[in-house]
């Protein structure tokens, strides 16, 4: 164990930071620290340019291998990497689903041809993607997923409908999960399909939250078309090449994320200090548990990625989601009892939420989305500490 | 020693649920969020007529001279049901008419008994008053008295707020001496006596939120089915919901015995009424959490009527004093020497 980093790696944070202020700034300065939770729907022209401007200079997907156009960067180089990031204020990305999500599975499950097309405009951020993965009767259950696609005149016909999709309406592909074996069920008979978004099969419909914006869309499909050699992986293997996707997911973005809770940490602390609150022994108390907390994800997140150099997760990884998401949650009222009845202040009229409000009500879904609490915890229990499966309606008899 | 109601108070806390029950639901709510209509008029009659406004007023100055006990059961069904109206701001003015010298010109008095003179309570706790712009009068607070203005002489500035039912209000105004209805040394007792009941009504409204967030959760559990079973059929999701019933039942009585002393005016009400605000918004607090959490992505929506309860628990949390405020206070009580702990001190 040695916990410093490298000369090189020092080397590599100089040059990352450099890069950063100095083009973090000028046309760009209105995104600085734009873009995160509760506020991923905002500036998105302007992100847009930033996301282009990054893949021309070479900082975007920058763990991808060399030949697909990343930097080969090491785990320890993309920590660096994203802690940087954070720390200079970069927006919330809109390419990261195409970065951590549809690129990486293309790289690991997709065609030469499927890479040949796709890599180079996810790098470059000149294409945009988005998830099709859960729906109204497919939530923690995805294997429940109805959307169908039929194969005709080789072109595969999409039907169904999509739900909580971020990013939809900005996004010029989406991934579908989907049926492509008739009267199959469960895990058998799915596949992996990328569909382009613009096409008068697809139909977006924004869903507003309880914060009063929308990030979040219906994706419904009707007749819908893509290619036939559109498909990731082989036909009827869509759930291995799903499950490989939810693995990139909570891989070393963690890390960038988690320098963005210290920010909002600090935010809160400072408030705390300012308003007279960390006077308060229980308002004290929550704040140094949240400052362990951060400390305790962070060294986490450290030795779960120093034992996954294979690029495979550890067990470790099973735990991080349901700590990282409760322990937003927390900050996220522990912000509201900071400010006490300012907490109930609005921004402007009408209903324009202050960032501190937005945040409390977006943790709320934190725990929620990408498996609840409650499914994180089953597989803890089923797969970390292998205990009987919980029996399911389908085998039940 | 009897902690049951009265036949009379239960029909009395049923008349109001009725009421609610044909004028309150959550798409009466939601319509007032995009009208320019601030207020229900209908519904607002009905509970004019009721006689809430006035309940805690005297008999021989026009109101009902009715107690904290005859109304701790109202004040949980309104919640029940996230009353947008200010019923119990109003009572609460009310309550403290029999410690105001009769030399008001206009007569106010007795049109607040009938009903068509509001008057708000702005204590110094609360930063903002809601519903203010429904008010035609308020009693206001300044360092040497109790004041009354009407909206005439005060300034009232709307802020956004976070509970779309419940605008708030900023309220401006200059003191003046002719409208000092009690001096310093008079009000000190009488604002005390105003946070107490406003806490005690807050407390009650957010028993019936969390027995609410927690049907529709029970509700919501038992329909939604996900690999192949209804949601509620699996352990990680019951129990959280069985915690809450748990804590919404112990936190009953605990509001219910603040009533109680603030209606007796026994020396335990500052601490039993602290103690009923501090229960009943933990279990409030809890409450939403799980029950979105319960109801997952769906609860998170505009569109579902979760966000109309949960808000309003978030909104009556801070007001009147917060947790954190009543637990000061508590300990205060609990832990100055002079405190007696145990039979006969702070156990009855």
């Amino acid at each position: 164990m040695h916990l410093e980093f490298s000369k090189k790696e020092e080397l590599f944070r100089e040059e990352v930071s450099s890069w950063l202020s100095k083009n973090l700034k000028g046309k760009f300065k209105p995104v600085v620290g734009r873009g995160g939770s509760g506020d991923q729907t905002e500036l998105l022209e302007e992100r847009v340019e930033w996301e282009k401007h990054m893949g021309k200079s070479g900082w975007t997907c920058i763990g991808w291998p060399k030949k697909f156009g990343g930097r080969n960067a090491s785990i320890n180089e993309q920590v660096i990497f994203y802690e940087e990031y954070t720390k200079a204020g970069g927006p919330g990305r809109i390419g990261h689903i195409g970065e951590t999500l549809a690129g990486p599975t293309i790289i690991s499950f997709g065609s030469k041809e499927q890479q040949k097309r796709f890599l180079p405009k996810i790098r470059l951020g000149e294409e945009y993607w988005c998830q099709g993965y859960s729906e109204p009767s497919a939530g923690s259950d995805l294997a429940a997923v109805k959307t169908k696609a039929e194969l005709v005149k080789g072109k595969w016909k999409i039907n169904g409908q999509k739900i909580w999709t971020s990013l939809a309406k900005e996004s010029d592909w989406i991934f579908v999960l989907c049926r492509t074996t008739k009267k199959s069920s469960g895990r058998e008979g799915l596949s992996y399909i990328l569909v382009p978004m613009s096409q008068p099969g697809i139909t977006i419909q924004p869903i507003k939250q309880l914060t009063g914006q929308s990030e979040f869309n219906e994706v419904f499909f009707d007749n819908a078309e893509t290619q036939e050699e559109n498909v990731v992986g082989e036909v009827g293997e869509g759930w291995k090449v799903a499950m490989g996707t939810l693995g990139f997911e909570r891989g070393t973005s963690t890390l960038g994320q988690q320098m963005a809770f210290e920010q909002e940490f600090n935010t809160v602390l400072k408030i705390a200090k300012e308003n007279g609150s960390s006077e308060i022994p229980s308002i004290k108390n929550q704040l140094s548990e949240a400052w362990i907390g951060l400390r305790i994800m962070r060294f986490n997140a450290l030795r779960m990625l120093s034992n996954s150099r294979d690029g495979l997760l550890s067990k470790e990884a099973m735990l991080s989601k349901l700590y990282w998401a409760t322990w937003h949650r927390n900050l996220g009222k522990l912000a509201m009892d900071v400010l006490g009845m300012e907490s109930e202040i609005g921004d402007k009229l009408p209903y324009d939420l202050t960032f501190l409000q937005k945040m409390f009500l977006f943790t709320r879904s934190d725990t929620i989305y990408a498996g609840t609490n409650q499914i994180q915890r089953n597989i803890i229990s089923e797969r970390a500490l292998g205990m009987p499966k919980e029996p399911r309606g389908d085998n039940k008899k | 020693m009897d902690f049951r109601f009265t036949e009379e108070q239960i029909s009395f806390r049923d008349s109001l649920k009725k009421l609610c029950e044909e004028t309150c639901k959550t798409s009466s709510i939601r319509s007032l969020w995009n009208s320019l209509e601030r207020l229900d008029q209908a519904r607002w009659s009905k509970l004019i007529d009721l006689g809430v406004v006035g309940s805690l007023i005297e008999k021989d100055e026009g109101g009902l001279g009715l107690t904290d006990i005859d109304l701790v059961l109202m004040a949980e069904e309104s919640g029940y049901y996230a009353l947008p109206e200010p019923l119990w701001e109003v009572a609460l003015s009310g309550s403290i008419l029999k410690y105001i010298p009769n030399n008001n010109e206009e007569n106010w008095k007795a049109r607040l008994a009938n009903g068509d003179f509001f008057i708000l309570t702005c204590h110094e706790i609360n930063k903002f008053t809601p519903n203010a712009d429904l008010a035609d009068a308020f009693f206001l607070q300044d360092g040497d008295g109790l004041y009354f203005a009407t909206k005439e002489e005060a300034k009232i500035i709307e802020r956004d707020g976070l509970d779309p039912s419940q605008p708030i209000f900023e309220i401006k105004w200059k003191p003046k001496k002719s409208k000092r209805l009690m001096h310093r040394s008079e009000s000190v007792e009488v604002w005390q006596e105003i946070l107490n009941r406003g806490a005690l009504f807050t407390s009650a409204q957010l028993l019936g939120l969390t027995q609410k967030v927690l049907d529709l959760s029970v509700d919501y559990v038992k329909s939604r089915e996900q690999f192949g079973r209804a949601i509620g059929s699996f352990q990680a999701v019951k129990h959280l919901l069985a915690n809450i019933q748990v804590k919404l039942e112990f936190a009953r009585p605990v509001v219910y015995k603040a009533a109680y002393s603030l209606a007796s005016n026994s020396s335990g009400r500052y601490r039993d009424v602290s103690y009923a605000k501090i229960v009943s918004s933990q279990v409030s607090k809890l409450a939403s959490k799980t029950a979105i959490q319960s109801h997952g992505a769906i609860g998170y929506t505009w569109e579902s009527d979760l966000q109309i309860f949960m808000k309003r628990i978030w909104f009556l949390d801070v007001m009147w004093g917060s947790s954190v405020w009543h637990l000061k206070r508590l300990e205060k009580e609990i832990l100055s020497p002079s405190s007696e702990i145990g039979p006969g001190g702070t156990f009855v």
